[in-house]
């Protein structure tokens, strides 16, 4: 790739502020070589995005999903169908930020499948006696992203894309519209009804005193 | 209150799962994929799809053509088959559906006495009637495919009687059973007909016996040979086969 090329790879991820997340500059250039190469299929373009890309996308999954089998599963998708997908990459956003985009377009089965494990395993959580002990800084983690992750299972998969994306990965409201092909505006609206929707859920389990330790 | 705590329930979830600890399942998803992109093979594309079945069904409609005898009338050039005739465009099943309409089927079960003895246990010698007149004329097909010219085809007046043609033949050959006079007459409408009249097929055949029974067997070989090969589809080939085998 040129120095020329590479400059206004660069120039046009910056442009479309969305390069400057967790090191998503780096190697930008190279990037752009290997994604023609995994557009052609080739297995060692694809092991490479993968060994760069892998953990966030990943990261991603797990906070969208919440399930870790899932969470991997999708991942795995995401990598297998890249030659195909990145016949598609324009190179208008970071190649991270595409990888996480396919995740997030492809989640909706994973969601629900999620959503239906954590259901059962509540049911069966009532029914258990005893829980192993945890540290407490821990625990009060495990359970506000526990609580959160079933919260989110309430909300339609778009909202809850909106919020992962935005909220946990801070992300800005423009970069994810580029992302998912959707307005900013649109985002926002999601977000905004995402939000509400948490919130009431969240009042709901405190006066409950579901996470009666959560708010201390 | 809620605003506060959805703020931590949301940073306890990015903070559970985070990149860092995403990468402990690296080595593991990477042994899977590098497994599954081995294991792929290139998947074909709607083109190469469609190009697949369209393949399948033309050897299908081959495969079709061939035992219903249909794919030698399409694809055989009008050219001749044994040197002497002219080529014929069989039409075996409107010639089989024909002779079974005339119900006139006759077994010709007493060879003349110059027949071998092999041909005369042969298979049996069917022929339909020949056409009395009836409201159908015989086609000449290959007169209008030829352009349909004056120049080319004959003139409607100077046409032979092909119905009379083959009446002939056939008295000669299974009334009279005089095989030189019925020879020449299934030659005669033959070379009348054409290759697309509408009992050419059958006079083909019949000229092949009428040749068994002279003791010609050389030209009775070749006359018998493409209906032994099936190019005329399922019409007389067993018969043409088992006389061919007798001839050796």
């Amino acid at each position: 790739m040129s120095s020329e090329a590479r400059h206004a790879y660069r120039f046009m991820a910056f442009s479309s502020g969305m390069a400057a997340r967790d090191g998503d500059t780096a190697d930008i250039g190279e990037d752009a070589d290997v994604c023609a190469q995994a557009a052609r299929g080739a297995r060692d373009a694809i092991l490479e995005l993968y060994r760069a890309h892998h953990a966030h996308v990943r990261a991603f999954t797990q906070r969208l999903i919440g399930d870790e089998a899932l969470a991997e599963d999708l991942t795995h998708e995401v990598f297998m169908a890249l030659p195909r997908a990145m016949a598609g990459f324009r190179g208008d956003c970071s190649v991270r930020s595409y990888l996480v985009s396919m995740a997030a377009k492809r989640a909706h089965k994973h969601i629900r499948t999620a959503a239906r494990r954590r259901a059962v395993e509540a049911r069966l959580a009532r029914e258990s006696v005893a829980r192993p002990s945890l540290p407490d800084e821990k625990t009060e983690r495990n359970e506000l992203a526990s609580m959160l992750l079933r919260a989110l299972d309430r909300l339609p998969p778009d909202q809850r894309i909106a919020f992962v994306l935005c909220e946990v990965e801070e992300r800005t409201s423009s970069e994810v519209g580029a992302m998912l092909g959707e307005k900013d505006v649109t985002i926002r609206a999601r977000l905004f009804h995402a939000k509400k929707k948490l919130r009431e859920y969240m009042a709901k389990t405190e006066t409950s005193g579901t996470v009666a330790k959560a708010g201390r | 209150m809620s605003d506060e705590l959805l703020e931590r329930a949301t940073r306890a979830l990015a903070a559970k799962y985070t990149a860092d600890k995403a990468m402990a399942h690296r080595d593991v998803g990477l042994r899977r994929l590098e497994r599954m992109l081995s294991d792929s093979r290139p998947r074909h594309r709607p083109s190469q799809v469609v190009a697949l079945v369209a393949a399948a069904s033309l050897l299908a409609m081959a495969a079709w053509g061939m035992t219903s005898g249909r794919l030698p009338r399409w694809f055989r050039p009008d050219q001749a088959q044994e040197g002497v005739l002219p080529a014929t465009r069989a039409e075996p099943k409107n010639s089989e559906s024909m002779a079974r309409a005339a119900g006139h089927a006759i077994m010709d079960s007493s060879a003349p006495s110059s027949t071998p003895p092999s041909a005369v246990h042969g298979p049996e010698l069917v022929a339909p009637s020949p056409p009395v007149g009836g409201p159908f004329k015989p086609r000449n097909r290959g007169a209008s495919e030829t352009g349909g010219g004056a120049a080319l085809a004959p003139a409607p007046s100077a046409a032979p009687d092909l119905d009379a043609l083959y009446r002939e033949a056939h008295e000669a050959h299974f009334t009279r059973r005089d095989p030189p006079a019925a020879l020449a007459a299934w030659e005669r409408y033959i070379a009348a007909a054409g290759a697309n009249g509408r009992m050419t097929l059958e006079a083909r055949y019949n000229r092949a016996i009428a040749l068994v029974r002279l003791n010609r067997n050389e030209e009775a070989k070749r006359a018998l040979l493409p209906f032994a090969r099936g190019e005329f589809g399922g019409y007389r080939r067993d018969d043409a086969a088992r006389l061919l085998e007798s001839l050796h």
